[in-house]
């Protein structure tokens, strides 16, 4: 689990549509851990394993190492990346939430003449409830925090691209157990590596113990909260999620609904690339968009390649998350094992 | 040759009856004729509101057809069976937006991440959103949505253009524009090569730009502008590193960002003004938006002149007789239909009123259509503005008073300095109008003050030597 999620939501269906990734989280746990046992298509896995690696170096380059020369990663993909089991959701989330939103991401086309195109553009795609904010006297207000908040959620999934454009999970978003136990294994790994120093020893443990110490950092899902706020007192959630899914803001419109669920932005992600079109329908509910400005969303969604299918079935039918996902996890396993 | 009045008249249908040649070529080129509605949408809203209010109608406007530029003043004059139209002051000038396509070399030049350097991202304003080091070079701190142009001092292109710039205003991706980084970067000596792609959402508006920030040779010099030192380019509080001080700033905004802006307008009001036939409401409030917004930038350009003009050395107005109340006077009926807009009624000094002073009539006549402009702005519906003269042994003076929230004391001490909104966020002003107003005031050995308390509407008052 990501640090600061609150695992609260309205929306009945959100285990069940969880419950569909555990396939994929077992395969990847079982990638990561016993390397070769791959059952995740090529580009999820290497996606994966790219955020697996760049995070342990990012976790690495905070601690007095002895080496860094990335031999660490490289044994441990041989032997298997500790704490893989509980990493693999959180990788497989970011994966595929990339996987998605980089659809978006192709360049323009040229001659591209944007500012007419959106006045010109066929009166069947604008979503019906779409207002504009009125630029003019005092319909304005709030209009200032909105914008801050959604320059901050820019900035702050920004932070989650390297430099080279490559998906990253930041140390600062993880659970403060699972990165400690990250950190741990890292140290323990080079000290083993690099013959044992008990001064060493002592200092990674005093980086370690101030690096846990430091208040945690801003995240994407702080950032969201913050843009949703701002929306909310601005009385403009609705307007301004009809308006990012016409423009296929992916960032904006996972956020949004995120904050409303209060289940964290990667969670989200995950359950909106899982879920169904009722589903969808239903988690826009909260905000609630109209109906009719959900399509563009569908649309890309079904764009998306390997999404894992929904279980369906009604939530009353359904054990509790925790279960749901054990059984699942399980069965795929199962599954796996058949000849 | 252009003649002195260009004449039309239209029918209260908005049928254009009558039109010299000229107007009758723009009509045309616009895709409309004689006997035909009135084609050029602005004009067209102009003389619409005319008619309606019943009263005449003097403004510039701007009109644009394949190849031109057109701005204008024009006067309606409306009456029973329509309006006459008299168009003045016709400039001409070749249109500035030709949309550049994006060449292909210089997209794989942007796909394929260089060595060493950074990337970035902005959003539609140009604020960093992501700035991260490829291989592992310092990143400056604080740069989370701080603006492009404050974080790196932007270089001219050959033709004294910046690149960046002008790929925004044209909305196309860049490659190179120079730009020297600050003190807190490693290479903070040399010159970088920054580029940038456009990045377009769905509906295709454009949501910013995202690059390479590449060093070049760390030794090279960078080139000083023309007449001034790369020490002279960078850090003008006001502006960030824009190099407001460099003379050719006005004209390279003017030439940037002038003529696609009016461009925009008048697009935006064809589509609001559903000259083509209808178009669903929304739409319709949306071109009117960005009409608005485009007219709002057009508006902060000119306040950017007038600052570049009035601060720089030897700045001086001309001195020759005015009539503040004839100033006033026409001041009122270049922003009447403004403030009848809000049902604000204006007590505009009478025919007979004459307060003769010394000073420069386009100048005085800027300030108090700042002054009248912020009243009606910040005066409620159906309040009334005062404008009164004053003749003192050795002054004259003209005080605009409102009916709006007033200022309280601290707001009257921070009122007239550069970019000050008083916590403002709307797009009603720059807040450089009354810091470029007192400047004026001032130059012509006047000055301009307020006095005010909250809830009492505020008095703003010029003073002018007599004449």
């Amino acid at each position: 689990m990501l640090a600061g999620m609150h695992e609260e939501t309205a929306f009945s269906g959100l285990d069940r549509v969880d419950a569909a990734w555990s396939g994929h989280r077992a395969a990847l746990a079982a990638r990561l851990t016993r390397p070769g046992d791959a059952r995740l298509s090529e580009e999820q896995e290497a996606l994966a394993l790219g955020i697996a690696q760049r995070l342990f170096a990012a976790l690495a380059a905070s601690l007095p190492m002895a080496s860094r020369d990335g031999a660490m990663w490289e044994r441990w993909e041989r032997s298997g990346v500790p704490s893989g089991e509980a990493l693999a959701p959180i990788l497989l989330d970011r994966a595929e939430e990339f996987r998605w939103r980089r659809i978006e991401q192709a360049p323009p086309p040229p001659n591209a003449a944007p500012l007419f195109a959106a006045m010109t553009s066929p009166a069947g795609d604008q979503p019906e409830n779409v207002h504009s904010i009125d630029i003019e006297g005092e319909e304005i207000e709030g209009v200032a925090e909105v914008d801050d908040s959604y320059l901050k959620l820019c900035i702050a999934d920004g932070a989650r691209l390297s430099a080279l454009g490559q998906p990253l999970v930041l140390p600062s978003e993880l659970d403060p157990a699972l990165r400690r136990s990250m950190l741990l294994d890292i140290a323990a790994d080079d000290l083993a590596s690099h013959g044992d120093g008990s001064q060493r020893a002592g200092q990674m443990a005093l980086a370690i113990d101030a690096l846990l110490a430091e208040a945690p950092a801003p995240t994407l899902d702080m950032a969201a909260n913050g843009y949703f706020a701002a929306l909310s007192a601005a009385g403009t959630v609705t307007e301004a999620a009809a308006i990012a899914i016409a423009r296929h803001d992916w960032l904006a419109v996972i956020a949004l609904l995120s904050a409303a669920h209060k289940c964290g932005f990667a969670r989200m992600s995950a359950t909106l690339i899982a879920a169904d079109d009722a589903d969808i329908g239903q988690l826009l509910a909260v905000l609630p968009v109209p109906i009719g400005a959900v399509g563009p969303l569908l649309d890309a969604l079904a764009d998306v390649s390997g999404r894992p299918a929904a279980i369906r079935g009604t939530p009353d039918m359904l054990p509790p998350h925790g279960t749901a996902r054990t059984i699942a996890e399980r069965a795929a396993q199962l599954r796996d094992r058949t000849p | 040759m252009m003649p002195m009045i260009v004449s039309g008249r239209i029918d209260r249908d908005g049928i254009l009856t009558v039109a010299d040649p000229a107007l009758l070529r723009l009509q045309e080129r616009a895709g409309g004729k004689l006997g035909g509605a009135l084609a050029l949408p602005q004009l067209a809203r102009l003389a619409g509101l005319a008619i309606r209010l019943e009263r005449e109608i003097s403004r510039a406007f701007l009109a644009a057809d394949d190849q031109n530029d057109i701005r204008a003043s024009v006067l309606i004059t409306p009456d029973r069976h329509g309006a006459a139209i008299a168009i003045s002051d016709w400039r001409v000038s070749p249109a500035q937006m030709q949309p550049t396509p994006v060449d292909g070399g210089q997209d794989a030049q942007m796909a394929s991440p260089p060595e060493a350097g950074w990337s970035w991202a902005c959003d539609q304003q140009l604020r960093l959103v992501r700035l991260a080091a490829i291989d592992g070079a310092a990143v400056p701190d604080g740069w989370q949505g701080v603006s492009l142009s404050q974080i790196f001092a932007l270089e001219p292109g050959s033709n004294g253009d910046f690149p960046v710039l002008s790929a925004l205003a044209e909305m196309r991706s860049f490659a190179d524009q120079y730009v020297r980084p600050p003190a807190s970067f490693d290479a903070a000596r040399a010159r970088l090569l920054l580029s940038g792609q456009m990045l377009l959402d769905a509906k295709g508006g454009f949501s910013g730009f995202r690059g390479w920030l590449t060093p070049t040779d760390k030794n090279a010099d960078i080139a000083p502008p023309q007449g001034g030192s790369a020490e002279q380019m960078i850090a003008d509080p006001a502006f960030g590193s824009l190099p407001l001080s460099d003379p050719r700033f006005g004209r390279r905004i003017d030439g940037a960002l002038r003529g696609p802006l009016s461009r925009i307008v008048a697009s935006a009001e064809t589509i609001s003004g559903q000259f083509e036939g209808p178009i669903r409401a929304d739409y319709a409030r949306y071109a009117t938006d960005i009409a608005h917004a485009a007219r709002h930038l057009l508006g902060l350009i000119d306040d950017l002149a007038d600052l570049q003009s009035i601060e720089r050395p030897g700045f001086h107005a001309a001195r020759e007789a005015v009539d503040l109340a004839d100033v006033a006077r026409r001041a009122v009926g270049l922003l009447g239909m403004k403030a009848e807009e809000k049902l604000i009624r204006i007590d505009a000094p009478g025919l007979d009123d004459k307060i003769p002073a010394v000073g420069e009539f386009r100048r005085v006549l800027q300030i108090l259509l700042n002054l009248i402009g912020n009243a009606i702005r910040y005066s409620p519906e159906g309040s009334m503005i005062w404008i009164r003269c004053e003749l003192g042994n050795d002054f004259a003076a003209i005080t605009v008073a409102d009916q709006g929230q007033g200022l309280s004391h601290d707001q009257q001490q921070v009122v007239f300095e550069k970019f000050e909104r008083l916590g403002r966020t709307d797009t009603g002003g720059s807040g450089l109008g009354l810091y470029i107003a007192r400047r004026l005031a001032r130059a012509m050995d006047g000055e301009l003050s307020v006095e005010s308390a909250l809830g009492q509407g505020a008095r703003f008052t010029l003073r002018l030597p007599i004449a």
